[in-house]
């Protein structure tokens, strides 16, 4: 699988992180990285516990890190989630979202697992 | 050999110490043989002078004995008024006592003798009685062979005496003193009676010698035989009565004569001792001989014991350089026996894996994956193997000396993040905390030898990785301390210090830290792989460039490994560093641009992905990267940073503890105006225009957006660097 198809694949935005960061072993490298990533799992612990500080840290972290590889589809939907703990307590139910990242994160993880494995 | 070099100087100490005895034996020998031979010599000549004054004033006493008693006779006959030759007859025959020590003589006007036991000398013809009555009391020359005496064969001296009785001499009274008798006298026993001895009389020149009488003139030819005799001088003080000693070689002979001169008390005789020196200094000829004996026996003693000494001396070293060749063989067996069995299973293990997957991956050869998997395995266990051989040739190198450190120019800041490049993977595998402080490094251009000083860091922070649990935490400080000029000639010295909250070593451990092939005996460290060579040739390496390590360590707490170089200082920058580092790079970024390369950057981010990736894309053009997660940590970094140690801050807003905004707002209050005055440049994902407001209110000189595009990041940088 090459960088390009793993980056079809996540609905990432494979043009957009090649312009930002140029090489392609870099970029590489930390797509390998991102799956040790704790974020995702610390962020669902959070909402669990109800811990919104936690929450809106960890999935701030999880967007800045989409946002930095261009995981376009789970930027997008840990932005909307992060928004919803920036002030603590969500004001409505955002499982929904959580729903939506959760999806979002296993297309990403998916993609990178099987990429990993053809390295 | 430490024993075999003590054997040795004991040995020779021994030996000194032999010597030194038998010098000051020598020593102290010749001094008492010297004072013994004075002292006996003295006491020789003091044993010659007392015989010479017994001798003499034996025979003084003598004559004055006979001269008394003459008295007595001649005040007897002139009291009694004797006159006529009857009388004197009479006289002689009713008062002289035949026990008398001597035999009185008297000899008549018609000089007839009447001598002892009525016998009667006739001397008419020699008319002795005219002859020497006119003369007083006198005494004859030395003489023998006379007939008119009854014991004529000795030589004589007539004590004469004459009586005048009213005014007319009547008879002269006489003695006869035998000379011959201190041949035999007990006064010269010490000699045994082989000495000599002369009487003068220098009224009448004759001499006695050896039992025959001669007048002056005749015994010249005897002394002046003797060779080394000055007979004038000789002649001159015995007539002058002076106490005088002669010694003269005998001509007949070869033998040393000595010859002892005492004037006699009474009347004008000399008498004088005369041997030979033999048998004058006897005593010392004795002492001399005893010396000898003496000190043979003590020369024959001292060979032997140095015969012995040296024999056991030879033995002794021979013995020691067996034992230490021994020890030095069994030595080398063991460190080969230790080598063999330690290198033998360490080799053995990833060969045995090698072999093991090689096997797995032929029987799984038509599954791709499978295959990966085996041969992936199989690859870190042929590196293993590789870097063990190279730690075992490196040692060989160190320790046969082939290694050379060299001095060449060098960036040290270059090479400490090319190690932390190296070490990242190992760090993130472990996701262990890595804290890289260059801070205190003011001056990086140094002269290193850069491979070895690499390979020392690498191994240290290898250890350090290796022995870190999962998490934990490893800090690399690197510190520069300026030695004084004077002293230092341009050199500065460098701190390394790593540190991680691993597992620590146990002071058992310590002991035998920097040994070849030692390793933790832990069960935390049987899975670790090692050949525990890496900090035996670490400390070598170490002390091969003239620096040295010391380490720190307690169980279960963590290692702090502290190694101090002297360095020499350059002033140029080494613009050929950098380029060595873009080319070791593992990724095909091009260098943006030069004015990037050595600068100092602080790259304050929360999100450690992020910080991640924005590090490495600086460090590949050229920054130095230190790195902070909050606002409140960038401003005590830049608050405890040199002036200028910073070219710029890369700040991310959002931040958890202090803001963006906040830590460039207390970076501006800093009363230093050079920090103050620091670059800062915003990072955000957020560029709505009141963002760009509240950067600019907060004194920040550029900004960069989320997610950070290269080129427009190192075109904001190249921005700021050059209007600086």
């Amino acid at each position: 699988m090459t960088v390009k198809e793993c980056y079809e694949k996540l609905n990432g935005n494979y043009s957009d992180v090649m312009e930002r960061l140029e090489s392609e072993k870099f970029v590489s490298k930390y797509l390998i990285r991102f799956i040790d990533l704790t974020d995702f799992d610390d962020m669902i612990k959070a909402i669990n516990e109800k811990n919104w500080e936690c929450g809106f840290r960890a999935s701030h972290n999880l967007k800045g890190t989409c946002l930095n590889l261009s995981f376009t589809e789970l930027a997008h939907s840990s932005s909307e989630l992060c928004e919803t703990m920036r002030h603590g307590a969500p004001e409505k139910d955002n499982s929904a979202l959580v729903a939506k990242v959760t999806e979002d994160y296993k297309v990403v993880m998916d993609a990178l697992k099987q990429y990993k494995s053809e390295l | 050999m430490k024993k075999f070099l003590k054997n040795i100087f004991i040995q020779y100490q021994v030996i000194l110490a032999t010597l030194l005895l038998i010098f000051i034996s020598v020593f102290c020998i010749s001094f008492v043989y010297k004072r013994m031979l004075n002292f006996t010599s003295e006491q020789c000549w003091k044993n010659l002078n007392e015989s010479s004054h017994v001798v003499s004033e034996h025979f003084s006493n003598n004559l004055q004995y006979q001269s008394l008693m003459l008295q007595d006779y001649a005040n007897i006959m002139r009291k009694n008024e004797i006159k006529t030759e009857q009388q004197i007859r009479d006289f002689k025959n009713n008062y002289i006592l035949s026990s008398a020590l001597y035999d009185l003589y008297i000899i008549l006007p018609d000089s007839m003798i009447l001598g002892p036991n009525g016998t009667e000398i006739d001397a008419r013809s020699q008319k002795l009685f005219q002859k020497e009555c006119s003369l007083g009391e006198h005494f004859s020359g030395i003489e023998n062979n006379l007939s008119y005496e009854e014991n004529n064969d000795f030589n004589i001296i007539r004590h004469y005496y004459p009586v005048e009785v009213g005014d007319k001499c009547v008879a002269i009274l006489y003695f006869v003193l035998e000379l011959d008798f201190y041949t035999n006298n007990d006064y010269l026993k010490l000699y045994e009676n082989d000495v000599d001895y002369i009487v003068f009389n220098p009224k009448t020149k004759d001499i006695y010698i050896n039992t025959m009488t001669e007048k002056y003139g005749s015994v010249y030819s005897y002394i002046n035989r003797l060779s080394g005799v000055d007979v004038f001088n000789l002649f001159e003080k015995i007539e002058n009565r002076q106490e005088c000693s002669f010694y003269f070689t005998s001509n007949y002979n070869n033998k040393k004569l000595y010859l002892y001169s005492m004037p006699t008390s009474y009347e004008n005789f000399s008498l004088c001792l005369f041997s030979e020196y033999n048998v004058i200094f006897d005593d010392v000829l004795r002492f001399k001989r005893m010396s000898i004996i003496v000190i043979s026996i003590m020369t024959i003693c001292y060979l032997i014991y140095l015969r012995f000494m040296f024999r056991y001396t030879k033995d002794k070293i021979e013995k020691s350089v067996l034992e230490e060749r021994l020890n030095k063989a069994e030595n080398a067996t063991k460190a080969k026996t230790m080598f063999l069995s330690t290198i033998s299973h360490d080799i053995r293990t990833p060969i045995n894996a090698i072999v093991g997957y090689t096997n797995l991956a032929l029987l799984h050869i038509d599954k791709t994956y499978e295959v990966k998997r085996y041969l992936s395995k199989e690859l870190a266990a042929c590196n293993h193997l590789l870097s063990l051989i190279n730690e075992i040739l490196d040692m060989s190198r160190i320790e046969t000396g082939k290694i050379k450190i060299k001095n060449e120019p060098a960036n040290l800041l270059d090479l400490i993040h090319e190690i932390e490049n190296i070490v990242n993977v190992q760090l993130h595998a472990k996701d262990i905390q890595f804290n890289l402080d260059t801070s205190e490094v003011t001056n990086p251009y140094v002269q290193c030898d850069k491979i070895h000083l690499n390979q020392i860091l690498l191994n240290i922070l290898g250890n350090a990785i290796k022995f870190t649990e999962t998490g934990g935490v490893v800090s690399f400080t690197v510190r520069q301390n300026e030695l004084d000029k004077f002293e230092s000639k341009g050199e500065a010295e460098y701190h390394f210090i790593i540190k991680d909250n691993g597992m620590g070593m146990s002071p058992e451990f310590m002991r035998k830290l920097y040994e070849p092939f030692e390793r933790q005996d832990s069960a935390k460290v049987s899975g670790i792989q090692g050949s525990g060579l890496g900090l035996a040739i670490t400390k070598r390496l170490t002390e091969l460039m003239g620096g040295r390590i010391s380490i720190k360590s307690i169980v279960d707490k963590g290692t702090e490994v502290s190694v101090v170089i002297k360095l020499k200082l350059i002033d140029n920058p080494v613009s050929t560093e950098i380029n060595s580092v873009n080319t070791n790079l593992v990724y095909d970024v091009p260098v943006v641009s030069d004015v990037f390369a050595s600068k100092k950057i602080l790259l304050a981010e929360d999100n450690d992905f992020n910080r991640e990736i924005a590090s490495e894309l600086l460090r590949m053009s050229g920054f130095y990267v230190d790195e902070v997660t909050n606002g409140k940590e960038a401003l005590e970094k830049i608050a405890s940073s040199n002036p200028g140690y910073y070219a710029v801050v890369l700040m991310d807003i959002q931040m958890p503890i202090m803001n963006g905004y906040e830590a460039t707002r207390a970076i501006r209050q800093l009363k230093n105006e050079e920090l103050a005055n620091i670059p800062v440049i915003a990072l955000s994902a957020n560029a709505y225009d009141e963002d760009l407001k509240m950067a600019e209110e907060a004194q920040m000189n550029g900004y960069v957006t989320k997610p950070v595009s290269e080129k427009k990041l190192f075109k904001v940088l190249g921005d700021i660097i050059n209007k600086k």
